[in-house]
């Protein structure tokens, strides 16, 4: 056994670019799940050990001014296991940016405690303030020192008694014209009950926290709570719908799909490859099994020699890459995550997933060796020592076609003949480029969507300028308002409501759309949807959440007064998911029409308006847009990363076939040399063969790559944003480039070997 | 006139350290349109010899003519050249391309030379109009050897080498392939240089050349060559 042991290493120097073909493909394919797996996998074990030491809230209610007997009845009802009070109030810290800054008093802290970074733990009775991680380091303040709070006409200093994370502000934007999180003009902060209360006049509770059983039933406790608090109820939102705390959740479950489907479409080409190479490298050795055999070696030796062969660089490669990845491609991308979202705790994990990852590409590679050398092990000594004679000439169908088939030259009936002759090699090698393709068309793909969507939404949807955020205007101001701007305005209301459909109650967005048209509702073929003056429109995905169709009722609660209103038309829509209503029809139905937001022109005299006190913040189209295309930021390196394993797939599989097509051929290749062929007519014969394999192979790979980008992008698409598949001439061209480029490349490198022919090889006989 | 001639040619080989002389500062001349015979045994250095006359390995020292030209002065581009254009090729092991049948696999030939015959006269001069369009994996070893004769000639190139041409064979078949060979030698009037450890097929050539351990031992005209059917075999 010990000379087998040295054979084997022998053999695995001698055929080192199939082994080491083998060895990336098991690196490359388990570092990318795997290193992908520990940024999800991590994102959410590290999200619930923080939701479990915070005590995150499992139900939010939001309303004006709760009674202590309304907080009573809830703790009573039966799902709930406790609740707690908070109060909220948007203020402002006098700083460069004017920070907005949203102020928490917590009654309790038993429910989304805050977790603290430095200074001391909140108690709402010490006074002070406590700022969230992310401002403090934007603005580089520390504890005990001091910011100034205003709101309205009043003014406080505070001081800083602790830095901390919110758990229910993991995503914070501040505004829902904001993209992604600014901490400069948009932040957190928990305060003690006096500052609150002397800097608002007094303490009104305006939501509670809520811990639930797990078996709640939440469409039956929106019910139960709206019953409750009646007046003072204003909406209720789950996890799901709370968006400080969806965004993140939606965030893993886009970066687990992208890297799962990913993943399983690389593993599968890699595991494809690695038995191709396995049987043929056995396969190679047909003669030596013999000689094995007929020295007197066990069949179970011969059998466990070359099973190593598979098990060794499998072990190798997959190990290395799942030991490479939490240093290398985990920590990479979950830096880039950490920009987005204010938690306190970021590790990379792996699950179990990856390990029986392992397990199976070890086991395909063992398998494989095994099964190719079993076949042979199993024949007489005096068989396997002659040669296969594997490679016999063959009538073609399409030889039939004598018209074609006499005017096509030697090399291409050669190359054709050969191809379908080895079709699984053939198969194999279109599969290579098809899948490079496919990989790379997903990859530019989904970057191509996400910006067509931003540009869609911030160019087409919204042509405003700028969007001034409005609280609390008066009709007075309203009206002066609209004599400023000479009609180059639209006011929107956007917001949340209730809605309760026949099977279901969901909190979602609601916008309320005045004339205008700097908003117009588009959907996904980019025709305009016009409001309708006796129904409401609504978004595919939140059709499909409340289990609704075109024409049916269903009833939207706000504040105390719910509406019964008709669906009049559902439309598929990038963002938002929501319900939309013209305000005329609103208000006819007896709705109060509070406009959140004024969308307006390039106007001179915007700047009267941004100066009144309803004027909260504003936003800049262009600035929007940027911010949009920003978060691509957090996929981009995902999607560079993809890129390369795509292109090292496709470099790995063409260039491990072209070489064992190669070396298969290299008799013959000798002999033509022999006989007087060039060195540039060989290469014409090899890249003959190639030639055939990616034209094959981006034929398939083109509809391949485009139903592949439209599975994908549905799967990155959340709850909030959805996605349409969209991949620019340009990112296509590329994508066919590098396909193409890298096959024509690997070819160039395989026909560079015919230089080294070695002609002697010819008048030798088969060995 | 010399076809070939082989001027105070050594070849030498580095294997490892060690430096070994295949062939040591040999001489020898082959007439035009004669058929010579290089015998000795294994390892004597007769395939080296065949080597460097078809171009495919270079000497280490010595000159090499061939048809006027020193082909030991070539570079790897006109070796190339000068094998497609005045070499034609019989192997032991036929080396036919394995995915061509028989007319394709004489017919690439033909496309190499200068002014080529027609392939399937030369399937049908060697015996095979009927397997013209059979493939290699079809053929039996002889009629793998004669159409690989077939592809040697039908380059039309002056000069034909052949490596143990009956090496392969039973001695029946051997004896037909080389009756076969004989003959077209004639007709088609080549220079033909067979290399073997046959000493019979030498009774056969006008020229013989015995080669041991890289040194030319004998070299002689045979003046009364045999018919192959003459030979005892």
């Amino acid at each position: 056994m010990n000379r087998l042991f040295k054979k084997m290493f022998v053999d695995i120097w001698k055929l080192k670019a199939q082994f080491i073909s083998i060895f990336l493909m098991c690196f490359v394919g388990i570092l990318i799940y795997t290193g992908i797996e520990g940024v999800w996998n991590g994102m959410q074990n590290q999200i619930q050990k923080y939701y479990i030491e915070s005590n995150l809230a499992d139900f939010w209610i939001n309303g004006i001014d709760f009674s202590e007997s309304q907080v009573s009845e809830i703790l009573n009802l039966e799902d709930v296991i406790n609740v707690e009070k908070v109060a909220i109030v948007n203020a402002n810290i006098e700083n460069d940016f004017d920070t907005e800054v949203r102020l928490i008093v917590k009654e309790s802290n038993e429910i989304s405690k805050p977790y603290k970074v430095d200074g001391e733990k909140y108690i709402n009775s010490k006074t002070g303030i406590w700022l969230s991680s992310s401002y403090a380091k934007t603005l580089n303040i520390n504890v005990n020192d001091k910011v100034t709070l205003r709101y309205g006409d009043s003014i406080i200093k505070a001081s800083v008694l602790g830095i901390v994370y919110g758990p229910e502000y993991v995503s914070y934007i501040g505004s829902s014209s904001s993209i992604m999180p600014n901490p400069s003009k948009f932040t957190y902060a928990y305060v003690s009950k006096d500052i609150l209360e002397a800097l608002s006049g007094s303490l009104k509770y305006n939501q509670m926290g809520l811990t639930l059983k797990e078996s709640c039933d939440k469409s039956k406790l929106k019910t139960e709570i709206r019953n409750v608090c009646k007046s003072n109820y204003i909406g209720s939102f789950d996890r799901t719908e709370y968006a400080g705390v969806s965004n993140y959740i939606n965030k893993v479950e886009q970066i687990k799909k992208m890297s799962i489907m990913f993943s399983a479409v690389f593993l599968l080409l890699a595991l494809l490859t690695i038995q191709t190479t396995m049987k043929r490298i056995v396969n190679k050795q047909r003669t030596q099994i013999g000689i094995l055999k007929a020295l007197g070696f066990y069949s179970w030796q011969i059998e466990l020699h070359y099973s190593l062969y598979g098990l060794i660089i499998s072990s190798l490669g997959a190990v290395a890459g799942y030991f490479t990845a939490p240093y290398t491609v985990t920590p990479q991308l979950l830096n880039l995550q950490k920009e987005f979202y204010d938690v306190p705790f970021w590790k990379g994990e792996t699950s179990k997933i990856s390990i029986i990852l392992i397990m199976a590409m070890i086991s395909v590679c063992t398998f494989t060796a095994h099964k190719a050398c079993k076949k042979v092990v199993k024949e007489l000594p005096v068989y396997s020592l002659r040669d296969e004679n594997s490679r016999y000439g063959k009538k073609l169908f399409i030889e039939n076609f004598n018209v074609f088939w006499n005017n096509i030259s030697f090399e291409w009936k050669w190359t054709l003949r050969d191809v379908f002759q080895n079709k699984s090699r053939t198969i194999i090698g279109v599969i290579g480029v098809l899948g490079s393709l496919t990989l790379l068309m997903a990859s530019f793909g989904i970057q191509d969507s996400v910006k067509k969507v931003n540009q869609n939404i911030y160019g087409n949807q919204y042509s405003y300028y700028k969007k001034i955020g409005i609280s609390n205007i008066s009709d007075e101001e309203k009206g002066n308002a609209e004599s400023i701007l000479q009609g180059d305005f639209q006011w929107i209301s956007e917001g949340n409501a209730e809605v309760r459909s026949k099977s279901r109650v969901k909190t979602c967005a609601m916008n309320i759309i005045d004339n205008g048209y700097y908003f117009t509702i588009t959907n996904l073929n980019g025709s305009v949807i016009s409001l309708p003056n006796d129904g409401i429109v609504i978004s595919e995905t939140l059709a499909k959440e409340l289990g609704v169709s075109e024409n049916e009722e269903i009833k939207i609660y706000e504040l105390s007064k719910n509406y019964v209103v008709r669906i009049d038309k559902i439309i598929s829509i990038n963002t938002p998911q929501a319900i939309f209503i013209a305000s005329a029809y609103w208000e006819k139905i007896g709705g109060v029409f509070m406009p959140t937001s004024l969308l307006v022109g390039n106007n001179s005299n915007i700047v009267d308006i941004e100066n009144e006190n309803y004027s909260k913040d504003v936003h800049l189209l262009d600035f929007q847009l940027k911010e949009a295309d920003d978060v691509l930021r957090s996929i981009k390196a995902i999607i560079f990363m993809l890129i390369a394993a795509a292109v090292l797939l496709s470099v790995v599989i063409l260039y491990n076939l072209g070489l064992l097509s190669y070396t298969e051929r290299s008799r013959e290749y000798a002999t033509l040399r022999v006989l007087g062929f060039y060195n540039s007519e060989l290469k014409s014969l090899i890249f003959k063969d190639s030639v055939f394999t990616i034209i094959i192979g981006l034929m398939f790979g083109i509809p391949c790559g485009v139903q592949f980008l439209k599975i994908y992008v549905g799967a990155v698409s959340t709850s909030t944003i959805n996605y349409f598949a969209y991949l620019s001439v340009v990112s296509f061209a590329i994508a066919l480039t590098i396909t193409i480029g890298c096959s024509l490349a690997v070819c160039y490198l395989v026909s560079r070997k015919v230089k080294s022919i070695d002609m002697v090889e010819a008048l030798k006989s088969i060995e | 006139m010399n076809a070939i001639e082989f001027i105070n040619v050594t070849k030498e080989y580095e294997i490892g350290n060690n430096s070994i002389k295949a062939v040591d500062n040999i001489s020898f001349s082959i007439e035009a349109g004669e058929i010579t015979v290089i015998l000795g045994p294994s390892g004597s250095g007769k395939s080296t010899t065949l080597n460097l006359i078809g171009g495919m390995d270079r000497v280490s020292n010595g000159t090499v003519k061939v048809l006027g030209s020193t082909i030991s002065d070539f570079s790897d581009r006109k070796l190339t050249e000068y094998r497609r254009k005045n070499i034609g090729f019989v192997f032991q092991f036929y080396n036919l391309i394995p995915n061509l049948n028989a007319y394709e696999n004489v017919d690439l030939s033909r496309k190499l030379g200068k002014n080529p015959l027609d392939a399937k006269e030369m399937i049908k001069a060697v015996g095979l109009e009927n397997r013209m369009k059979h493939f290699p994996a079809e053929m039996s070893g002889g009629e793998l050897q004669r159409l690989s004769i077939a592809r040697a000639l039908c380059k039309n190139s002056d000069i034909l080498l052949c490596d143990e041409p009956t090496g392969a064979l039973d001695s029946n078949t051997g004896q037909m392939v080389l009756e076969v060979l004989q003959e077209m030698a004639k007709e088609y009037n080549k220079t033909v240089i067979i290399v073997t450890h046959n000493a019979n097929i030498a009774k056969c050539a006008s020229n013989v050349i015995r080669i041991k351990d890289g040194t030319i031992q004998e070299n002689f005209i045979n003046e009364n060559p045999l018919s192959v059917s003459e030979v005892i075999w």
